[in-house]
């Protein structure tokens, strides 16, 4: 460490180019929740499916931040030293996913959910969880969930700035201290929520391994979108001599590596399910296999793992920068077509697409990056007391 | 707590200084790690090898009996098949996964800690394989037959039934002894090369030579290890993740309550990992305290152990309460009934065993004083190494003796033969370690040597 530069004499501010991103942000998010209102207005049912996919996509990127922020206090690698700020601003943004998940709560919860319906006391086996799958809990969790990542985020980011203002050792000791505990709950919580979102979508399905395919998920879509971030931190100054090839092949293997345990959960999952064969646990595929469906999964299978998953293999393109990116960005749409083949057939039995489904992805989006810049334009884009910054930048 | 303590926990600094005393230098290494193959026989290492000797003789008049009798030796009773043969099977099975993980999976995390314990945990590995393999071959009653598993040609045209995942484990489990022997191999070269060139006598030095493969240290050899060892360290990796998946699907692709579980996969390669690290720590403990290798297992190794053992753990017990919830949340009588019977039924003992042992206990881990105290890790230890046998023994048995008639309930228990074999295998693995140790170099000499400082320096 004795090699170091001055740390000090330079400064790490936001690149200004933010500000254009964050301009083209709120409009094309303004754009998409313009036309959302209309398709809520015109088609209400249909607006409510495609919105909570929307929201799910952009709420996994916000929460694997905060979950991967968590690991990097844990492991305190310069991998993800670099892009700590970028988790601080991300996990920043999950009180406003809160806001945007009241319409879904409190309008569109008959329309999601059919053991919120009154006629679901007629179904014997939902009566049988009606104790869980409740609306009144169902509000309740979400709520707990809720507190629990904000109030983290809000911890590891308070901590954070007292690190930056006085460099206070203790502080970065609470950031870890925080962490082991945080991402235990973290997890925890996510687990329910994928059950209370998107599993109870059909509530006479059930599978066990669906929690653990959703924080796969969740560590996978925010990794991509990381990388994103990173792609366009390292273009510009003041991080452009930060980040080295190294930090980008590590985020290439990390993605490669959840890749395979995506299709190693969903393998599994079906593989189980299909030796079963027991109907109550097979109708999930079933439904997923007919109906033009099986036209949808087949092909899933190949875009969201073989292609990235031969893509990856290489170290060169892991490695390049300009080339990560587009397989990242490659696989933020295949993450968005798995979670909709996880919602949209509980929907509608024959296979179908919506312009809405576009329109509130984008309008989420949208809205949501905006938010995300502005967060992360408030705070430099590196911690100038973390102890490991100095290795970083050395490094570099 | 100071920064220098933050400071530890960083990746970019491991392999310094802190996983080799400073004073270590290439000949010291080679004297020490030889020194325990060509020193006398201790006293202890007799007593102990006859010791393990003694339970593998257990075992032997265990399965003679058995051989002799029949599987009716053992406590299974239709629907209760298995007992504990498949209850041992998966626990020593598991226990050999810590062994490819550190080998394979942290080699390709460039985690160097792994260095002064992955020849050990790599032998164990084949060991505890071992021991798992004996199972289910007595199992079937005739292991003269056990050939039969094989897909192989002939004139009955009989095949084995290839959709059944039994049959997949025999392929699992080959594949991974297999790979796991080949890659121990390759590791052993260079050293077993610098034992035929220290050793005394000419016999041990004409053995050594012959297993050294020709090995004289030349470039082109380390090139070759070199590339070697990180391709089958690539092939090992999947091996970690697919041999206990495997395992699982004995259970889960049934229809039983209590096996049929999605989960399964993932989450007993958590608990394969877990029980493992608990094994090497175990092992590990002792013997860095009789032969005085404080130098080359560090506190950071066990540290990095402890937390591995953490996480591990913690994953479990996400599955544990996932399996919980489910039951309930299905709204199905039998997987009620089954979680039911898990906690409160005849068998509620093994449940709460389990649930100390592997949850409750192991969170001292949570402590730097206790991860970083080789009593604390030892005491953790051994109650995961009894917790995961139980969470098998509970999984196998409790949804067997409670199956969907009730005419078929009965109660299972393991007869004194049962315990005989199993006391037994502990014997094999005993001896294999203890002969192990005493003619293998159970630290990588050459591994220790590229990461000690003048290793550092001179780039090897």
């Amino acid at each position: 460490m004795s090699e170091v530069t001055s740390t000090e004499t330079r400064s790490w501010d936001p690149p200004a180019s933010l500000d254009k991103v964050q301009n083209t942000a709120l409009i094309v998010g303004l754009v998409g929740v313009a036309v959302s209102v209309f398709g809520y207005l015109s088609s209400p049912d249909q607006f409510f499916q495609s919105y909570l996919v929307g929201w799910i996509f952009w709420l996994t990127i916000a929460l694997g931040c905060l979950g991967w922020l968590t690991v990097q206090h844990l492991t305190a690698g310069t991998w993800s030293l670099v892009l700590r700020r970028v988790m601080e601003a991300g996990a920043r943004t999950l009180p406003f996913l809160f806001l945007l998940f009241l319409p879904i709560m409190l309008m569109g919860m008959g329309t999601l959910y059919s053991w919120a319906r009154p006629e679901a006391v007629n179904d014997a086996l939902i009566q049988t969880k009606a104790g869980y799958l409740n609306v009144e809990f169902f509000w309740g969790r979400a709520v707990l969930y809720f507190l629990i990542w904000s109030g983290l985020a809000y911890l590891l980011s308070k901590n954070s700035r007292l690190q930056d203002e006085t460099g206070d050792p203790a502080a970065t000791v609470r950031m870890r201290m925080l962490s082991g505990p945080g991402l235990v709950l973290l997890i925890l919580t996510a687990s329910f929520a994928s059950w209370d979102w998107l599993m109870s979508l059909d509530p006479h399905w059930f599978s066990s391994l669906y929690a653990f395919y959703f924080v796969t998920n969740l560590a996978l879509t925010s990794l991509l979108f990381l990388t994103v971030v990173a792609w366009y931190l390292h273009k510009r100054k003041p991080l452009d001599d930060v980040f080295v090839s190294r930090h980008f092949h590590d985020y290439g293997k990390l993605t490669m590596a959840l890749t395979m345990f995506w299709a190693y959960m969903a393998l599994s999952q079906f593989l189980i399910t299909y030796s079963g064969n027991i109907p109550e646990f097979t109708t999930w595929y079933v439904r997923r296999n007919a109906g033009g469906w099986q036209y949808y999964t087949v092909p899933l299978i190949i875009l969201h793992f073989f292609v990235p998953f031969l893509l990856l293999l290489s170290a060169g393109l892991k490695k390049q920068p300009s080339k990560l990116v587009v397989v990242a960005l490659y696989m933020l749409v295949t993450r968005f077509l798995d979670l909709y083949w996880q919602a949209a057939p509980t929907f509608h039995s024959e296979v179908t697409f919506h312009w809405l489904d576009i329109a509130t992805v984008v309008g989420v989006g949208g809205v949501w990056t905006f938010l995300f810049v502005r967060e992360l334009k408030r705070r430099s884009l590196l911690p100038p007391n973390d102890p490991y910054l100095p290795e970083l930048i050395g490094h570099g | 707590m100071t920064l220098r303590d933050v400071d530890v926990h960083n990746r970019e600094n491991l392999g310094k200084p802190d996983f080799i005393a400073q004073d270590e230098d290439p000949g010291s290494i080679t004297e020490t790690i030889s020194g325990v193959i060509f020193g006398k026989t201790y006293l202890w290492w007799i007593t102990a090898m006859g010791l393990s000797f003694g339970l593998l003789s257990i075992g032997m008049v265990g399965f003679v009996w058995l051989l002799a009798k029949g599987v009716g030796v053992w406590g299974i009773q239709v629907p209760n098949a298995w007992g504990f043969a498949i209850v041992n099977f998966v626990w020593w099975i598991g226990i050999g996964h810590a062994g490819t993980l550190i080998s394979a999976i942290l080699l390709l995390m460039r985690q160097e800690w792994r260095t002064s314990i992955n020849r050990f945990a790599e032998a164990m590995t084949l060991f505890a394989v071992a021991c798992a393999g004996l199972f289910p071959v007595f199992h079937t009653g005739r292991p003269w037959l056990a050939y039969w598993m094989l897909p192989l040609p002939n004139t009955m045209r009989v095949w084995p039934q290839f959709r059944s995942p039994l049959i997949w484990d025999v392929f699992a489990v080959s594949t991974y002894a297999t790979i796991s022997l080949v890659f121990w191999y390759v590791g052993l070269v260079p050293d077993l090369a610098a034992l035929r060139d220290r050793a005394k006598t000419l016999l041990s030095r004409r053995i050594y030579g012959i297993a050294a493969l020709g090995w004289r240290g030349a470039a082109d050899h380390w090139h070759n290890y070199e590339k070697a060892y990180l391709l089958l360290a690539g092939l090992s990796t999947p091996l970690v993740l697919s041999v206990h998946s495997v395992i699982s699907f004995d259970f889960a692709v049934s229809q039983l309550p209590g096996w049929h579980a999605t989960i399964f996969p993932p989450y007993f390669v958590a608990g394969a990992v877990y029980a493992g690290f608990a094994m090497v720590l175990t092992l590990m403990i002792p013997l860095r305290a009789i032969f005085n290798l404080h130098a080359y297992i560090t506190e950071r190794h066990l540290e990095n152990m402890g937390k591995v053992m953490l996480v591990t753990g913690l994953i479990v017990g996400w599955g544990y309460a996932t399996e919980l919830f489910m039951a309930w949340y299905s709204g199905n009588i039998f997987e009620r009934f089954m979680m039911y019977n898990r906690i409160f039924g005849p068998y509620w003992m093994a449940y709460w065993g389990l649930i100390l042992c592997n949850i409750l206990v192991p969170q001292i881990m949570w402590s730097k004083r206790c991860r970083t105290n080789a009593f604390w890790l030892f005491f953790a230890s051994q109650f995961v190494n009894v917790g995961m046998w139980l969470e098998r023994y509970v999984i196998v048995i409790t949804s067997l003796t409670r199956d969907f008639l009730v005419g078929s309930w009965g109660t299972y228990h393991g007869t004194i033969w049962d315990w005989a074999v199993y006391l037994g295998t502990f014997g094999l693995f005993l001896s294999l370690i203890f002969l192990f140790i005493r003619i293998l170099p159970a630290l990588s000499m050459t591994e220790l040597k590229m990461i000690s400082p003048e290793g550092k320096k001179t780039g090897h």
